[in-house]
């Protein structure tokens, strides 16, 4: 399992059902691995880092990379791709705006682009037509978790993964879980880590040096501004190293914010951050010590403080 | 005659706004950086903005019809397309490695555009990334 691309479906764009429309990814794979080009004028919808890299990808095999549309008045992508493969070629990033209908019956011939208002509806006195012969979707990811079901795995409405502890364990007893089935990831680096030690926590499952303790645990969950935790639990006897890393994303963008990690009013860790965005996933690190006097039935809340003058 | 550049800093999430006053290829004012990692990003862009680029090669005899290269290097962003033209040029006999030189001191750049994945011959045994996938 892992994470499927959202697609046109999953959007409801309406109008004609051409050829033409690929999620990000699936164009990656055609252009990366068998060297075919989807189409000769591209518009993307979503500011995703694939369909960043992608609208960098086609422009340079040859294809005129129309615009890119983004939904929410900021991006999801990171900073480096917006500059590296938007900037650089003049492809424009058009923020507060996304596409209203699909044009053609055999092959894509066009798309209707409009800005948003606050609630994100369109304002139909903004709608300009596009040609464009392909449209590319980068509208995010949805975990897969059919098979975690059905195990009777307990699933957390927010990441749409399984809620884990600090060892990647699910709340069935011996399955582990990591990388984008347990959340969405920006980067690879963080998958691979997962995936180390969710293989680590599994081995030493198996050979008996790990007894997954039922008993000492400590919920943590996602306070003010704060989307989601990954672990969502923390069992304090399964500690193996000197600390735990909780992972989060914010709910919003905010500026001059702390983030912090308290139990009760006992604050445990905190961090100054000059800028946070849903985009970019934030990593707090917990010392063991800490945690050891971390009453359980207190918990952990990760919650983020402004100072009055969030965004 | 100054001129005026607008840049986005890369180095973090912040992303600042800045701001550069050239006279030719002298800077005169940066402004609009937070730390100095900006002022050096901004002072990299305007006097040799360089980057890597990422591509594909044809490949004959493969079990994949292209192999994923790059540059070795960050090479100067204004030879991006003519190193896109050397790219779409070339084509390599399978197999392929990672690590294979594919074009050898890239328009006398001294940067080599190298293979990211290896590609065997058709039929033989699974691409390296086709298997990852």
């Amino acid at each position: 399992m892992g994470c499927r691309e959202r697609t046109r479906g999953a959007l409801n764009i309406p109008g004609a059902r051409p050829s033409g429309i690929y999620t990000a990814g699936t164009a990656q794979k055609y252009v990366n691995i068998y060297g075919y080009m989807p189409g000769k004028s591209v518009v993307i919808l979503g500011s995703g880092d694939i369909g960043l890299i992608m609208a960098r990808r086609l422009t340079l095999e040859g294809a005129e990379v129309k615009m890119v549309c983004e939904l929410l008045p900021y991006s999801s992508g990171l900073t480096r791709n917006i500059v590296q493969c938007l900037d650089d070629y003049n492809i424009p990033l058009r923020l507060n705006h996304t596409v209203v209908a699909i044009h053609g019956k055999e092959r894509l011939e066009g798309v209707t682009v409009a800005e948003v208002d606050q609630n994100r509806k369109p304002i139909l006195e903004t709608a300009e037509f596009v040609p464009c012969d392909t449209l590319l979707l980068s509208v995010g990811l949805i975990p897969e978790n059919e098979l975690s079901r059905d195990a009777g795995v307990e699933l957390d409405n927010v990441t749409s993964g399984p809620v884990v502890d600090n060892r990647m364990q699910t709340s069935v007893e011996g399955i582990f879980a990591c990388g984008n089935v347990a959340h969405v990831h920006d980067l690879v680096d963080y998958v691979s880590n997962e995936g180390e030690r969710a293989g680590e926590s599994a081995a030493d499952y198996i050979s008996g040096t790990y007894v997954p303790d039922r008993e000492k645990t400590i919920a943590v969950k996602a306070g003010y501004g704060i989307r989601y935790t990954v672990p969502q639990i923390i069992r304090s006897k399964s500690l193996t190293q000197n600390s735990v890393k909780i992972f989060f994303r914010v709910a919003d963008v905010y500026k001059n914010v702390k983030l912090v990690v308290r139990s009760g009013n006992n604050i445990l860790v905190e961090r100054k951050k000059v800028k946070v965005t849903p985009g970019e996933m934030e990593i707090l690190e917990l010392k063991s010590q800490a945690l050891q006097a971390t009453k359980a039935d207190e918990g952990l809340v990760v919650e983020l403080k402004t100072n009055g003058e969030g965004q | 005659m100054p001129e005026m550049k607008n840049l986005i800093c890369i180095n973090c999430p912040i992303g600042c706004m800045l701001e550069v006053t050239l006279d030719g290829d002298t800077i005169n004012s940066i402004r609009g950086y937070q730390c100095k990692r900006g002022f050096e990003y901004a002072r990299a862009e305007c006097t040799n903005p360089v980057r890597t680029v990422t591509s594909t090669v044809k490949v004959k005899n493969g079990n994949l019809s292209v192999a994923p290269v790059k540059t070795e290097k960050p090479i100067p962003k204004r030879l991006i397309l003519d190193c896109m033209k050397e790219i779409n040029r070339c084509c390599v006999q399978a197999p392929v490695k990672t690590g294979d030189v594919i074009v050898e001191n890239l328009l006398g750049t001294g940067v080599n555009i190298v293979a990211t994945g290896s590609v065997p011959v058709a039929g033989k045994q699974k691409a390296c990334f086709a298997a990852e996938r």
